[in-house]
């Protein structure tokens, strides 16, 4: 059941993921990315990372994706095809670095991972772990210092974005 | 929570899934066709359109949702707290605090600069 | 059980990262509770008298050693070094930039606060010891700075050259994170100590997935000290970016990013160097030739220290490469140098521009015959141009004479050849600009007004001091570059 559940997520994952870097209209594209988030969604509670996948499916497929999608429509979109031709070079270190990343898979398949490499077994004990309540206690005890960077990073992220985008007041 | 509490949540997404695919492919073979230049125009009603419809946006909508992407993680932090509130005690409300503290002075920073204002 | 934790959280030691932040509050609130005209002056006085206790505090903390956070970060004498070479960068550009980004027509609380913020962030990767932090330190640094860079907005290639910058980055982000999930899944930590035990007990076995991930993060701290084939962003970005920030952006961030660079490489996959070390040889020799091809060509001042810069980080990582004490302490030296001569030389760039709403600012010809007209900013640039250059008596010399050195007795002997050689080639470029000021008749056609303020020339006067006091006493800093490399190695 499992294999079969990761299967389709899998090819459905590909597939979209496919679908993003192929289309010409950029809204498909963004439309098909959010197809990917969710099928990621799916691998994090398949691995017990349920919090995660709740956050990934509230995050990413709902706040990040309007985000692209208001950025897209500030672009200039009803000229699709001038996007071609033009950037053979970005296509080509583009091509480069999927290759590479490709090859980098390949040389994992079929390789013992090492010795003494933590192995990570899906079970009871993992879905504990992903839970929101583990979570928070690692958070707020060993990872107390990143979660107060991450609000600083937030304020640094707020400023910026209104220095950039709000119109001066006269 | 065990993979198997899962299956009603697969369940949702292949009803939901499915009543889409059925509903498009039922209307294709259901409804009644009709093709005339009025039946393609963009409004049935006979409103002349203005221009296209894919203007584009001004970065104002930008501006918005990237600050509702800022609270929205925000928020997302709160939850494994809100869950543990009774365990962490003292120290996990001084830690949430700060945090709030400083994303709350962004809130200020924002409001005072108009950036929640639409002009 | 709190009460422990709290105990061993040991917060004072990050004491001085508290203060930036406090400071950057405290910078907000005004900003947001004052009148406009009075708010400009208190940010401004908040942000330098902030910088100074962050620098003192560093400094008084210099004893207090050892893990914070549960081992998240490490203060040791190398934490110091950096502490205080970066707060004093950011403080310099602080100092200077009050009329500069009046003219520039920037958002005046804004440019500070995202000061203040890339600061925070370059402290953290410095004494970054968890993957974790380091990453949040970079990522916090770049967010500020992609917007420093587009702060300029009515110019294009201001906003061009920071769209540039956080496309590329963000991408770097990716390969980052992607680097610690394969480093995180072979060791089961993202705490450097953790990976370095395991990693030494693997020995020679190394599993493949340890070196893919190492790949990924040399990768972006390659993008971030913008060495070549990674560098695309940086010439558009150091141009497009107010001048100021140019200067601020070719040597802290960069300083930062060695910084933590050296503390992943050195010791988190210390065991991995001979592979690591091939790489970054051809990194060097790429980066240093090809970032000397580019600046030659350049017409802009401007644009010719931004190619420069990527040749100076290639010399950086020939010191690298050497993976010992030696190599290490000439890095802390030589981007204590850079950081001098470098900012100095901006803001005289800064001075002689003609206009700065022109997008081809910044040219030699503005230079013509600057001796005539302003004898002392003639020479200090010169003092600049010769040390960058690294002819004697200057600090530039001893930097790159450490690099070189350590090179050649860790055997790199071929690598220091092709460096010293493309130290030469680099001479031609700085020489056109001494030889445009010096040798050239003024021209009346290329002659803009002079832009120059009183903190400029303190500024300037005290790059000129270090780099030459430098070049005469080296002694003292290498003593304490070395210092800070002991607690790394």
């Amino acid at each position: 059941m499992q294999t079969i559940i990761f299967a389709l997520l899998a090819l459905v994952s590909l597939f979209s993921a496919i679908m993003v870097v192929t289309r010409k209209n950029p809204v498909f594209s963004i439309l098909y990315l959010v197809l990917t988030f969710f099928c990621f969604a799916g691998f994090y509670v398949m691995l017990g990372a349920t919090f995660l996948a709740a956050i990934q499916i509230l995050v990413y497929a709902g706040a990040i994706m309007v985000l692209f999608l208001f950025v897209v429509m500030m672009l200039n979109l009803r000229e699709p095809e001038e996007l071609e031709g033009k950037n053979t070079l970005w296509q080509t270190m583009g091509a480069v670095v999927a290759i590479g990343f490709g090859l980098l898979v390949l040389a994992f398949l079929g390789r013992s991972p090492g010795a003494g490499v933590p192995n990570f077994q899906p079970g009871e004990e993992a879905y504990v772990m992903g839970g929101a309540k583990a979570l928070g206690k690692l958070l707020f005890t060993e990872f107390v210092f990143p979660f107060e960077i991450a609000g600083v990073l937030l304020l640094a992220a707020v400023i910026g974005a209104v220095a950039l985008a709000k119109r001066k007041r006269v | 929570m065990m993979p198997q509490d899962f299956v009603p949540v697969l369940l949702t997404f292949a009803v939901v899934g499915g009543f889409a695919g059925i509903a498009l492919v039922a209307t294709h073979f259901l409804g009644p066709k009709a093709y005339s230049p009025i039946k393609q125009d963009t409004y049935e009603c006979g409103v002349d359109y203005i221009g296209d419809s894919r203007s584009r946006f001004s970065v104002k909508f930008y501006l918005v949702a990237v600050l509702f992407v800022m609270f929205d993680l925000e928020v997302v932090f709160m939850y494994p707290w809100a869950v543990n509130f009774r365990t962490l005690g003292t120290f996990g409300l001084a830690t949430m605090g700060i945090f709030l503290v400083i994303l709350t002075v962004g809130l200020l920073y924002e409001w005072k600069k108009g950036a929640l204002e639409w002009d | 059980m709190f009460d422990n934790l709290i105990a061993g959280m040991h917060v004072g030691r990050v004491l001085p990262e508290i203060l930036v932040v406090v400071v950057a509050f405290a910078a907000i609130l005004i900003d947001i509770i004052m009148p406009r005209g009075r708010s400009t002056r208190g940010v401004q006085v908040v942000s330098v008298l902030g910088l100074l206790m962050v620098i003192a505090a560093s400094f008084f903390q210099r004893g207090d050693t050892g893990q914070a956070f549960s081992g998240m970060v490490m203060i040791d004498n190398y934490t110091t070094f950096f502490r205080i070479l970066l707060s004093a960068i950011t403080l310099l550009i602080i100092g200077v930039s009050e009329r500069y980004i009046e003219i520039t027509r920037i958002r005046i609380a804004e440019y500070y606060l995202m000061l203040l913020f890339a600061l925070f962030g370059m402290l953290l990767m410095t004494m970054g010891q968890d993957l974790l932090i380091i990453f949040l330190g970079i990522e916090t640094m770049s967010v500020s700075l992609y917007a420093l860079v587009g702060m300029t907005r009515h110019k294009h290639a201001s906003n061009e050259g920071a769209l540039k910058y956080f496309l590329l980055g963000a991408f770097t982000t990716g390969f980052f994170l992607y680097g610690i999930a394969l480093v995180f899944g072979v060791t089961g930590s993202t705490n450097i100590v953790d990976i370095t035990v395991f990693l030494k007990s693997a020995g020679s076995e190394t599993p493949i997935i340890a070196w893919a991930g190492a790949g990924l993060i040399m990768i972006a701290f390659a993008f971030k000290a913008a060495l070549v084939p990674f560098h695309w962003w940086s010439p558009d970005a150091y141009e497009g970016a107010p001048t100021t920030i140019t200067a601020f952006m070719s040597t802290a961030p960069k300083a930062a990013a060695f910084a933590a660079f050296l503390r992943v490489f050195y010791v988190a996959f210390g065991s991995m160097s001979d592979g690591w070390t091939m790489v970054l040889w051809w990194i060097a020799v790429v980066s240093m030739t090809f970032g000397n091809l580019l600046a030659l060509r350049q017409d802009s001042v401007k644009r010719m220290l931004a190619f420069s810069s990527i040749t100076h980080a290639g010399y950086l990582v020939v010191a690298f490469l050497t993976f010992g004490q030696q190599g290490a302490s000439a890095i802390l030296f030589y981007l204590v140098v850079y950081g001098i001569m470098n900012i100095g030389a901006f803001l005289v760039a800064i001075a002689v521009n003609r206009n700065e709403d022109d997008d081809k600012g910044y040219h030699f010809d503005d230079y013509k015959g600057l001796v005539y007209r302003r004898p002392g900013m003639a020479i200090a640039m010169l003092v600049f141009m010769l040390s960058l250059a690294g002819i004697p008596p200057t600090a530039g010399f001893f930097g790159k004479y450490y690099i070189f050195s350590s090179a050649v007795s860790a055997g790199f002997v071929g690598l220091a050849v092709i460096g010293v050689l493309n130290s030469a080639v680099s001479v031609y470029y700085y020489l056109r600009l001494i030889v445009n000021m010096f040798l050239t008749e003024r021209d009346e056609e290329t002659e803009g007004r002079i832009f120059w303020t009183g903190e400029m020339a303190q500024v300037v006067l005290i790059c000129v001091i270090l780099v030459l006091l430098i070049g005469l006493f080296p002694d003292t800093l290498l003593n304490a570059a070395r210092a800070s490399v002991a607690a790394l190695l």
